[in-house]
């Protein structure tokens, strides 16, 4: 792991930043304030949640983990489940931070998308997505499969409702994290191979992995719902979505160039607004909403020359956001639930890992990858974030009953994922040489 | 969007309270018997006295309206017609509106208070911890210290204190600190967006009386006849017209820490009533001078 050598000083620092947080909480408890209610509540946790991260960012860095890890354990200690500093509504209140963190997630990936990366790793990504999707999805759908068939690891769930489970899992068990590879990128100001290929196939696989989900819950409904049939309907209609998706981005797109070209004024104001006003849009007529800004990021960057200006703009926001994204999604994880079926979700966690492999390698075979894109090629895909849990919440709602039990095995997944995955890829990032080379 | 704007005025209060001690304390002292003080003082004294004038012709309309409750308002409206001296008003706001929560309970006074005072000195003594020898630049410290801003704001919301006066003293305990680097902040490119978002936003708070307008338009009037028997000169009422900057998000902090009451409204709509009329007053005044010179 590329790390500095921590000083006495740097670690000094860190302790202070606990002191501080400390002495905030003792003054709570001293003037018996009980802050995870009342009308100052969602404040004191969205202060406290950037606070922690902050001073959580800082102590991982000087471990050379990634500030995110830091962020998330900091969330994660916060949380209802440990120290019960912020209260389940409190988080909750603070998701309306995520609809902005992940449109300038998508906005900035859209910009890094140049024509010129696109033509040069076009092969490298088709395969990477292509071999992604297919082995992971069949492997882990396959090992869920027979871990409750010869183990019954999921107890009584056997036969079509096993295997409308299992491919469930498996579909779960595609989708990556872009959120995690664009702050991770973001924080190690990497470039090169390895960058480029983590961030194209994460931003392909984040529309690819809505299109199989889709198409995964159309045949688990008609297995686990005998009157069901299989509505193609569906599919056609969620193709009509991603194409309008699209429509819309460029549409965005070219709007954002003409406000910076003419106006280019209040530049993160214009950012914020249209972030909550086109994600308020897409939730409105059921957009792809990250689809939507990765497009009018590609557009702004290749039609114009608007793309820097935008991605500073979006830079100096991201910071102060994504702390308080990363630490309100430690904050929601449920540490809980990973012991309720421990042996499930580690055998699915260590399989998903081993199979990120297998994929990856699949992948670079099929494309004639060489170098350390090959050999640290599968670093970036094992972080799990938002797009996860968000088809988690859409499982749970679709199937009352069996998937309540899907979703609490899923979210493990992702947590333990979650806070795996952005280690591994700032290790790949240092491996493979890429780290500060971000002019 | 009241959260938000209870994070501002605590922002713009906390810039105040960072100049504060901008000069040199020898010079705050002369500054602070210097004749605009002296004159504000009176207005403020006039203020209370033009109250208790309204009060007697029953023309103030309150709800179990008692002594405390008159030095309380006198106090607040004093305060904020009052012109660049942000931290008196903040303070003088604090203490209103303590009074007229209170009713004359000193022990409660005096809680309320050493909470806030112990509220601010020990955000500032964690926002000192925290930030430690950070360069002020730096997205860290920036990230620091909104985030101990925000959490100030959402604690001195739960105990029901006064967020400009919070903010103020936590302003005015970070720059007493040997933390002089807080002086590189540059407050003003900060200030004025603030400033702009709070009045935008109060504007759909507004529930506007048209009695309480026409105190508000009645008061600034009469304070401008006691800036001229007391300033003596033209120019030096010109410059002293237009009241505080910070009068309208004070008068809103108000508005939003007291339950929004009647009482509440009253001082939104008199401080709005006031200030409308300053600034237009302000504009006429101007105009005709402008034109002598020949600019037009």
């Amino acid at each position: 792991m590329e790390t500095g050598k921590p000083t006495y000083g740097s670690f000094l620092e860190g302790a202070k930043a606990l002191l501080a947080l400390l002495l905030v909480l003792a003054l709570c408890r001293f003037l018996r304030l009980d802050l995870t209610q009342g009308p100052g509540g969602h404040l004191f946790a969205l202060g406290f949640l950037m606070l922690a991260g902050t001073a959580g960012g800082r102590l991982a860095a000087l471990i050379g983990l990634p500030r995110l890890t830091g962020y998330l354990v900091a969330g994660l200690l916060s949380s209802p489940n440990v120290f019960e500093v912020v209260s389940v509504s409190q988080v909750h209140s603070l998701t309306l931070v995520n609809n902005l963190a992940l449109a300038l997630i998508a906005f900035q990936a859209g910009c890094e998308f140049t024509n010129e990366m696109l033509q040069k790793n076009l092969k490298s990504l088709f395969y990477g997505t292509l071999s992604h999707v297919v082995v992971m999805f069949i492997a882990i759908t396959a090992i869920v499969f027979f871990a409750g068939t010869w183990f019954h690891l999921l107890g009584d769930v056997q036969g079509l409702r096993l295997f409308a489970f299992s491919m469930v899992l498996g579909t779960l068990a595609v989708a990556k994290s872009p959120a995690a590879v664009v702050a991770i990128l973001g924080e190690t100001k990497a470039k090169g191979p390895l960058s480029d290929h983590a961030l194209g196939i994460v931003v392909l696989l984040d529309v690819v992995v809505l299109a199989l989900f889709s198409v995964v819950l159309v045949f688990a409904n008609s297995l686990l719902d005998p009157l069901a049939t299989v509505d193609l309907e569906k599919l056609v209609h969620l193709g009509e979505e991603l194409l309008v998706s699209i429509a819309a981005g460029c549409t965005f797109g070219l709007w954002t160039i003409l406000y910076f070209k003419w106006i280019r004024q209040a530049t993160v104001l214009f950012i914020v607004a249209s972030a909550y006003g086109v994600s308020a849009f897409c939730a409105y007529f059921n957009y792809d909403t990250m689809l939507v800004f990765v497009v009018a990021g590609y557009i702004v960057t290749n039609l114009s020359k608007q793309g820097k200006p935008l991605v500073e703009s979006i830079e100096s926001l991201s910071s102060v956001v994504m702390i308080v994204f990363f630490a309100t999604a430690g904050a929601s994880l449920h540490v809980d639930q990973i012991m309720a079926a421990w042996q499930l979700v580690l055998l699915i966690f260590l399989s998903r890992i081993a199979f990120t492999w297998v994929s990856a390698q699949t992948g670079h075979f099929l494309a004639k990858d060489t170098g350390t894109l090959k050999t640290y090629g599968f670093t970036p895909f094992i972080s799990q974030a938002g797009l996860a849990i968000g088809l988690v919440i859409i499982v749970a709602q679709r199937f009352p009953g069996i998937g309540g039990e899907i979703a609490s095995i899923a979210i493990s997944i992702v947590a333990l994922n979650e806070i795996v995955g952005p280690v591994v890829f700032k290790w790949g990032l240092g491996r493979a040489k890429e780290v500060g080379l971000k002019s | 969007m009241t959260p938000a704007l209870r994070v501002a005025i605590l922002l713009v209060s906390f810039i105040s309270g960072l100049l504060f001690f901008d000069f040199p304390i020898v010079g705050k002292m002369r500054d602070f018997f210097s004749r605009d003080v002296v004159s504000s003082l009176v207005i403020a004294a006039a203020t209370a006295a033009f109250l208790v004038f309204l009060y007697g012709f029953n023309l103030l309309d309150f709800q179990s309206f008692s002594l405390w409750s008159l030095i309380g308002i006198g106090l607040i409206l004093s305060a904020l017609f009052l012109k660049d001296l942000d931290a008196l008003s903040i303070i003088l706001v604090a203490v209103g509106e303590a009074f007229l929560r209170f009713q004359g309970d000193h022990g409660k006074l005096a809680v309320y208070l050493a909470s806030a005072l112990g509220l601010s000195l020990v955000l500032a003594v964690a926002a000192k911890l925290l930030t430690g020898n950070e360069n002020v630049r730096s997205t860290s410290f920036r990230l620091s210290l909104l985030g101990m801003l925000i959490l100030g704001t959402g604690m001195a919301t739960n105990l029901a204190v006064n967020e400009a006066f919070v903010g103020f003293m936590l302003g005015a305990a970070l720059h007493l600190f040997p933390y002089k680097k807080m002086e590189k902040i540059k407050t003003k490119d900060l200030e004025t967006p603030l400033l702009l978002f709070i009045y935008f936003f109060m504007g759909l708070h507004l529930r506007l009386e048209f009695s309480a307008l026409g105190i508000g338009c009645a008061l600034a009037f009469v304070r401008l006849l006691i800036l001229y028997f007391v300033g003596g000169k033209e120019n030096f009422c010109l410059d002293q017209i237009k009241i505080s900057r910070i009068a309208l998000p004070l008068a809103f902090s108000i508005y939003l820490s007291v339950s929004q009451s009647l009482q509440t409204t009253f001082y939104l709509s008199v401080i709005t009533g006031g200030v409308i009329l300053t600034e237009v007053l302000g504009l006429q005044f101007r105009f005709p001078g402008r034109g002598e010179n020949g600019n037009g």
